[in-house]
């Protein structure tokens, strides 16, 4: 009860800006042409999906977004955790770590296309870019954010790097991790899409580009309905991973 | 053994302490005590090797890794691991752990009324109950030298003089020598064979009580109803009054 109760209060104002939105578009062409309207834009989901269309364009888009966004993290928070045991190259590095991660990834979307051709590594190296450096400086942080007294402790006690690391760093960094595989999940599918829309003949961002050409704006809100879809599955695998963190960092790490 | 020669501590041009000449022997229970802020962390600090001294020179029979396990104020309870998991991580992480060292956690953990938080994580337990984990953790590591910084300033009366019998069994058995910072002086009493009172401003030992023979022998329990437990209790108290 408490459940329906919470949906039907996250949905009333969708459905009354819908209601509004529809109204507007049925009596009002030019509003029509430049917006579309909820019941065409549903209609015409409908009809892509069940065609396999958008689900086709959504796997495609979801897939080269998830690999870039697993190997981007996993890169990432590789090299920011093992700058915490280099502090000389960290802080050098540090200054072009964030240089590097405040470029547009569209800045260096041409270049991916010198580098990787048009295809679908091209896209995945698109998504990787997106998310390797928050992942660098995330994994980073959350190294130096370990309580003083809790090391002090291991290094009397004179534990290895090994496994002050795996019982230590690691389990404490694990916030950090996942805030950054949530922050990334975005961004990597947001790398994804703009590969697709650079040069591409499938993916959502294809979609989009062709469907914009043609003036079809139901096609494009059908299409970012995919991509809004497409993040909250995102979201929700992260959460999953948030929900068993506790249950991972003991499986890594305690040993008794 | 651990013997400090000349030891001072300076932090940017304060002196915290000054002119410490110390040694402390195997089979030694010594207590430090003084006014808050005399520097008795710092001195267990620069012993456990986490500040250099400013002067002077400190030696340690042995490697230090090896020989000393130092008990903080806050124990150090790693939040994903359990109370049980806690306790044996200090011995995990030094390698050390047998079957001997399981059977000894479960007998603390049940003399210190800790059977029910076998399985809780740190923030299940109350600051007491911390306490006596920590103190479970540092005394199962087999080794010389115990460095106590106020381990039991949030554990109740009744469960503290088990912890202190318990303790003090566990230090006499393996002859260790054992350095604790308490603000407690009836403890101090119970606890110890020497008590070294330290001033303020700099820190230095100012008083070097060393108890009789037999009074060490006892164990703490039967140290309150001697004689000699009044003496030492109004000598200190007198002293304590003149810093």
């Amino acid at each position: 009860m408490r459940i329906a109760k919470k949906i039907v209060r996250y949905f009333i104002p969708l459905l009354g800006l819908s209601i509004i939105w529809e109204f507007c578009s049925r009596n009002s062409d030019k509003i029509n042409f430049l917006f579309s309207s909820p019941i065409a834009i549903a209609v015409k989901f409908w009809e892509k999906t069940m065609n396999g269309e958008l689900i086709m364009h959504t796997s495609i888009t979801g897939f080269e977004a998830i690999v870039g966004l697993i190997t981007g993290v996993s890169i990432g928070s590789i090299i920011g955790f093992s700058l915490l045991y280099f502090p000389r190259t960290s802080n050098i590095s540090k200054p072009y770590i964030v240089a590097l991660s405040s470029i547009p990834i569209f800045g260096i979307a041409p270049m991916m296309i010198i580098w990787f051709g048009t295809g679908l590594s091209m896209k995945i190296a698109m998504a990787f870019f997106s998310t390797v450096f928050t992942a660098i400086l995330q994994a980073y942080q959350g190294g130096q954010d370990i309580s003083e007294e809790e090391s002090i402790f291991f290094n009397l006690n004179g534990a290895t790097n090994n496994q002050k690391f795996w019982k230590l760093v690691f389990p404490s960094s694990m916030n950090w991790v996942l805030q950054s595989l949530k922050l990334n999940s975005g961004l990597a599918i947001l790398g994804a899409f703009i590969g697709e829309f650079i040069a591409s003949e499938k993916g959502l961002g294809y979609i989009i580009l062709k469907a914009s050409g043609l003036y079809d704006v139901t096609y494009v809100l059908a299409a970012i309905i995919c991509i809004i879809l497409l993040s909250a599955l995102f979201n929700f695998l992260v959460s999953i991973i948030e929900k068993n963190k506790l249950k991972i960092i003991r499986k890594i790490s305690v040993r008794v | 053994m651990i013997q400090l020669e000349d030891i001072q501590k300076s932090f940017n041009s304060t002196i915290v302490l000054n002119d410490i000449n110390l040694s402390i022997h195997s089979n030694t229970i010594v207590t430090i005590i003084g006014k808050s802020g005399c520097g008795k962390t710092t001195l267990l600090n620069i012993i456990a090797g986490i500040y250099e001294p400013t002067k002077g020179e400190i030696r340690i029979h042995k490697n230090r890794e090896e020989a000393v396990v130092y008990l903080t104020q806050k124990p150090t309870l790693l939040s994903y691991r359990t109370a049980y998991e806690n306790a044996l991580l200090g011995v995990e992480i030094r390698n050390s752990i047998d079957s001997n060292t399981i059977v000894t956690r479960q007998e603390l953990f049940n003399l210190f009324g800790l059977s029910d938080a076998e399985t809780k994580y740190p923030n299940e337990l109350s600051g007491g109950m911390k306490q006596r984990v920590g103190v479970i953790q540092s005394i199962l590591i087999e080794s010389d030298i115990y460095l106590l910084d106020e381990p039991f300033n949030a554990i109740d009366r009744n469960t503290l003089r088990k912890v202190e019998k318990k303790l003090w069994e566990r230090f006499k058995e393996k002859n260790s020598s054992v350095v604790l910072v308490t603000h407690d002086i009836e403890q101090a009493i119970l606890m110890s064979d020497r008590i070294l009172m330290l001033s303020s401003n700099p820190g230095n030992i100012v008083y070097d009580l060393n108890f009789s023979d037999e009074f060490s022998k006892l164990e703490p329990g039967k140290r309150k109803d001697t004689p000699e437990f009044n003496e030492y209790l109004i000598d200190i108290v007198k002293k304590i009054g003149t810093l």
